[in-house]
Formats: C-alpha cells, structure tokens, sequence
C-alpha cells in the first residue's frame, strides 16, 4: 500500500555572504510561518564571526603605514588613484614576495568586485590592460626587489580606470591585497563628502605641529609615509590655502584663495612635495620634497615662500 | 593552489555544529564538495530528528551550511554581488525547484 504524505507548506530562507576570500551560504527550510529571518541570520553571523576571527588570528605580515591618499578624476566627481604605503615590520615574517605574478590586488565596493592588473609586467604587455577596472603599481620608498623585507617600505598606487559606477562620494570601498604566505592586507574606507584634487582616506589630518617639524633632513628611517594632503590654511592670512596637486604626474606645492581661486604653483620639478605647515607669520609653507635616485626614494623637509620666491 | 588565507584550511570549523542548534537536529551529512568556481567547499547539512526542530524563535526541518575558499577575495564577493543584484522574485524562481529537489519537498515561499 502506498502512503501518501499529505503536504507541507514550507518556506526556505537562503542567505550568502562573504568575507575575504571565503563565501557562505546558508539554507533554512521550514514550516510556513515558522520560519524567521532573525535567528537564520543569527547563524550568519556566527559563521562570519569565525571567518574573521580566523582572519585576524592570523595577522598580515605587511601592514599600511602612514595615510591613505586619494586623487580625485579632473571633475572632481569621483576618486581615480588611491596611493598608500605597505611595511614589513619584522619579527619572524620574513620577507614578504610582493611581485605582480604572485600578488593579488582587490578592489570592492557594494556594486563590484575586482582583481586590479599590476602594470608593472614584463611578460604580457596586452595582457587586457585596456579592459581594466583597475591597475596597481608598486615603488620601492626603501628597498628594492620584489621580496619586502623587514624595515622595508613600498608604496602602492592603485588606479581606478573603469569602475561601474565609479568610487564617488561618501562611498564605502575595499582595497585587498594578498601575497603568498600571508593573511590579506585588508583596508575599508568611506570617501569624502566632498571629493578635493587629493584627500586623505583616513578622515584625520595628519599635520605636524610646527614643533615637531624636523630642522634637518631625516634620515629614511625617521621618515614617514606621506603626511595629509589636505588644505593647510595659514594662520594670519586666512584667505590662502596650500594643498598638493599632480601635476605632470608629480605633485607640487599650490596655493590658492579660500575659495579656491586663484590657484598658484610654486613648486616644480620631477619630485613629489606635500605641504605640512604654514610658519606662524603665514609667509612661508613647510613641505617634504620626496626625490627618487636609481629606485631609491629620499625625503627632506624644506621650506618656501608663499609669493614662490624660495 | 593557493593558499588558505587563515592558513589552516579548517573550513568544516567555520560551519555551525550540533552545539550552535537546539536539540532536535542531526547533522544528515557533511563533507568536502567539487564545486567548480570554488578551490574549496564544505558543507554540512542538519535536519530535524522528528518533524521539525528549533531554532530561535524558528522551527526548522533542515539547515543547509556551506563555506566556500575562493582564490581571490573577488571571486568569493561575486556570487554575493550577483544575489544582490538579482531580483529575489526572479531568484527564488530559480533556485526553488532546484532546491526542493535536494530537500525533498516543495517549497511555497523562497526569502532570499
């Protein structure tokens, strides 16, 4: 005799998510009505809480040092180059291979997600670099090679080329690194309200005060990443403001009105200068000119005047 | 292959267990899977001992778990950003029947 199972009403909750380079997904089927999206999110949860202890229990052997600095697109509408500083703090890691062909640099927001191409290749130079939504490229600020050793410094540019739609304001982005032998780099920002030729990603200005700005050159050890590209203002002519712009693919030493207007160079040249400071008078701007010889980048602290008389 | 980024690739720890559920489930079955986009898969799958177990404020007849390890943090955010782009109406049309196969019953109302 057959028996005929009478029928059940069910509903079925399905739930995906991610974190990192692990995916999950979660299934719950039950009674019509008896199923209830708190508590089958609850078991998400649970299961995104492992994946991140898991994460964190297993640190990066690279960390950012310094701010994270944005470039804005000319139309100031959206970020196009995202620049930050990676270092290996020592201790047992060993070095860290951060070669284009065994690095992996990620980019997502709540839109897409995407493996940038490093630029830097020597093998496939059609490698659908014109398909891109993004590219990374690497330059040594101390050190050299493809291995970061301990102490060691690379800074790390990543262009965003075709994003759809592209990292505007106020938006939540996630840049991802991962090399051989090591948990990701991992770094989650929110973009500005407002989007400025350069920003800094980390929110905070990071100006020294005028003590603190070194008398001498620094030797590379006692040099930080980049400080804050922000507007300085300067503190008795409150109608100018001193920023950094790219200019030719450098940036250097502007200033401008208050408004924005009348937008002056006084710096030039192949090197990288970021201002820090006005002098308490308001007539000369304190920046870190940032030069590279064969590979090597060296920083020092100058000063200029506001008119760019030197 | 690379490499697990927590470096143990003790994905089955990740997954809830009998002790994350109310009395009354039983794991039906758990293993390592083939999926083809993923390098790893597990999933592990509980249903209920009688008709129906708890969960929560839920009664349940089956929880399916499954952690997947991708290559890149990309290819495991993609299936999240094509079920969120996706019209869930659409989706649970999809994934319904398909689902109602392996659980052995028919679903009336998919929640993605």
């Amino acid at each position: 005799m057959r028996v005929q199972t009478p029928p059940i009403n069910l509903d079925v909750y399905m739930m995906w998510f991610a974190q990192g380079r692990i995916a999950a997904q979660l299934i719950a089927g039950g009674p019509r009505g008896q199923v209830h999206s708190d508590d089958v999110a609850r078991i998400a949860r649970l299961i995104d809480q492992r994946i991140i202890e898991r994460i964190d229990n297993s640190p990066p052997r690279m960390t950012i040092r310094g701010a994270i600095i944005a470039d804005a697109n000319p139309s100031k509408t959206a970020i196009d180059q995202i620049l930050f500083t990676l270092t290996n703090p020592g201790g047992s890691a060993g070095p860290v291979n951060l070669s284009e062909s065994s690095t992996t640099v990620t980019y997502l927001d709540d839109n897409q997600a995407i493996d940038c191409i490093a630029i830097n290749w020597s093998l496939s130079p059609l490698r659908g670099l014109s398909e891109a939504g993004c590219t990374w490229s690497t330059k040594w600020v101390i050190g050299s090679g493809v291995d970061v050793d301990p102490g060691e410094e690379v800074a790390l540019k990543v262009t965003l080329r075709q994003l759809r739609p592209l990292l505007g304001k106020n938006t939540e982005f996630t840049i991802q690194i991962n090399s051989p032998g090591s948990a990701p780099v991992i770094f989650n920002r929110t973009t500005p309200t407002e989007l400025r030729t350069i920003m800094n990603l980390q929110g905070q200005a990071v100006v020294p005060s005028p003590a603190s700005i070194p008398t001498s050159t620094p030797s590379l050890s006692e040099t930080q990443a980049p400080p804050s590209l922000l507007p300085t203002p300067t503190p008795t002519r409150t109608y100018m403001i001193a920023f950094a712009s790219l200019e030719d693919g450098n940036y250097h030493i502007h200033i401008s009105d208050a408004n924005g207007q009348n937008v002056r160079q006084l710096t030039f040249g192949n090197s990288w200068d970021w201002p820090h400071d006005w002098s308490p008078d308001g007539e000369q701007i304190a920046y870190t000119k940032w030069s590279q010889t064969d590979g090597v980048w060296d920083a020092a602290i100058f000063t200029i005047s506001a008119d760019g008389s030197g | 292959m690379p490499t697990d980024p927590t470096n143990t690739n003790d994905l089955p720890a990740l997954l809830p267990t009998l002790a994350d559920i109310a009395p009354g489930a039983i794991i039906e079955g758990e293993g390592y899977v083939q999926d083809t986009d993923a390098l790893l898969t597990y999933e592990r799958e509980f249903e209920a001992e009688g008709l129906f177990f708890t969960l929560g404020l839920s009664q349940l007849s089956n929880l399916s778990s499954t952690v997947e390890m991708y290559a890149t943090s990309s290819d495991a955010s993609a299936p999240v950003l094509v079920m969120r782009a996706m019209d869930p109406q659409l989706f649970a049309q999809l994934a319904g029947p398909a689902f109602a196969e392996g659980a052995g019953f028919s679903p009336e109302n998919v929640v993605v």
